[in-house]
């Protein structure tokens, strides 16, 4: 497979995904061969666990089969619905598992990464993405990291608390500034 | 409340929606207010499109070579990607397998999938059972509760519910709520706001097992609550619930609908 090499416009995902919609496999194929390493990724920062990830991928693309014609380009980027997807998966299995079965080790790293974001990495993203990984640089790496619990872990503000030792109050005040600046950061577009 | 004299605390609300804080009582409350308010809907989808993108800044990870295999054989792929015979060939094998035949496990496949799609996206675990185990619903109100022609979860009481399903439209908005009462073979299916059937059609609803064809429980009167017999029928055989749009009278097939789902929710035991 040269999959690897691919640069996927999100252009030609939205091709991939309107033959995946007319049930053409072989479309299928080519989408995984595009993004399954990306959305893997997201399954596995999630989870933290390969085989919880791996069972979320497969769902995942059994439900992007099945859910493709339900896609509209003038609501999402091809790569931010089938993250999406992959994120409600996962959180999915997450509240399915016992909550003592899960061993993050890495609840103090940062989910979302605190570099400058690697071009090479943003080659698959959505141009949203690539304007909100710049922006979450922007933010405290506290504020990026409760956000992210947030989203990407479904924690409650008690729960990031917990997870990160600090007050409830200081919680709140990271997720609402940050989000205050990400707002700013992200102006108007759309 | 007016929530337009706080524009600050309706970007806070909509911005902690989106990053999934708002939870119980106040999301679902937030999400009666937005259906019937434009600019705090637009406010949410505004902060949904600006969070979403964050699922995209994982880094990419190599996914094992069984995962592909595993999605060929859930969706039964892996005859279809083989190479195709060549024509000669092709005609002394066996015609394929009817498609009438595989159907109705698709359907059913179709539906479930979708019941966790749509529920990810807007409906969580919580609120779902804190809208089903409508009881204590008045604690969750707002004190002074707005106008609304919908009428209030708190206000409706079905006494001896067994079972209970919130039915869910393609946006995740509870649109029906359904309580089976299985010591009295009765089902009452309470409307929220919007959900009515297009002009000469009828809604039909639906019992989805967890295999098999769903059985129809009835076909539903154009408004109002509706009181319908089980028939004999009992909830625990059945995981969830749906609603189809049909011709009046409901669907020519016994088996399933004829016409598209348009709302879904699981059906749960009241605990």
């Amino acid at each position: 497979m040269t999959a690897t090499l691919r640069d996927p416009t999100q252009d030609m995902l939205a091709a991939l995904l309107e033959r995946v919609a007319r049930e053409d496999s072989g479309a299928l194929r080519e989408l995984y061969d595009a993004v399954a390493s990306k959305l893997f990724g997201l399954a596995l920062r999630i989870l933290n666990r390969h085989e919880w990830a791996e069972e979320v991928l497969q769902d995942s693309f059994v439900n992007i089969w099945r859910h493709a014609r339900d896609y509209r380009r003038d609501v999402s980027a091809p790569m931010t619905w089938m993250s999406t997807i992959v994120r409600n998966r996962a959180l999915d299995h997450l509240r399915r598992i016992d909550a003592e079965e899960t061993e993050w080790s890495d609840a103090l790293d940062d989910l979302v990464a605190s570099d400058a974001p690697n071009p090479e990495a943003l080659t698959q993203v959505s141009d949203a993405a690539r304007l909100l990984a710049g922006c979450m640089q922007q933010l405290e790496p506290a504020q990026r990291q409760a956000v992210a619990l947030a989203y990407l872990r479904d924690q409650s503000h008690s729960e990031i608390a917990a997870a990160l030792t600090v007050p409830l109050g200081t919680v709140k005040s990271w997720i609402r500034r940050g989000l205050a600046r990400l707002k700013l950061c992200l102006g108007g577009a759309r | 409340m007016n929530l337009h004299r706080y524009p600050q605390l309706v970007d806070r609300l909509a911005a902690e929606h989106a990053l999934g804080l708002v939870r119980g009582g106040a999301k679902r409350r937030l999400e009666q207010y937005a259906e019937r308010d434009a600019e705090l809907r637009h406010a949410l989808d505004d902060w949904k499109r600006r969070v979403e993108p964050l699922a995209e800044l994982a880094p990419a990870r190599t996914p094992p070579a069984s995962a592909w295999a595993g999605i060929e054989r859930r969706l039964g792929l892996a005859e279809a990607s083989a190479p195709s015979p060549s024509p000669a060939a092709r005609e002394t094998q066996a015609p394929p397998r009817p498609a009438a035949a595989v159907r109705p496990a698709h359907w059913i496949e179709r539906l479930s999938e979708s019941l966790t799609f749509w529920r990810g996206w807007a409906i969580g675990a919580t609120v779902l059972a804190a809208i089903a185990i409508f009881v204590a619903a008045r604690a969750l109100l707002p004190s002074t509760p707005a106008t609304s022609n919908a009428p209030m979860i708190a206000e409706w009481r079905a006494p001896g519910s067994t079972h209970v399903a919130v039915l869910n439209n393609q946006d995740a908005h509870a649109v029906m709520l359904v309580a089976w009462d299985a010591t009295h073979d009765t089902i009452t299916v309470q409307r929220l706001a919007g959900a009515a059937p297009p002009q000469g059609r009828a809604l039909q609803l639906w019992a989805v097992p967890p295999q098999g064809h769903p059985v129809s429980l009835g076909v539903l009167p154009a408004s109002g609550e509706t009181k319908l017999s089980a028939h004999a029928q009992r909830p625990d055989s059945y995981t969830a619930l749906a609603i189809s749009v049909e011709p009046m009278g409901g669907s020519p097939n016994p088996d399933g609908p004829s016409g598209p789902i348009v709302y879904v929710g699981k059906l749960l035991p009241v605990s």
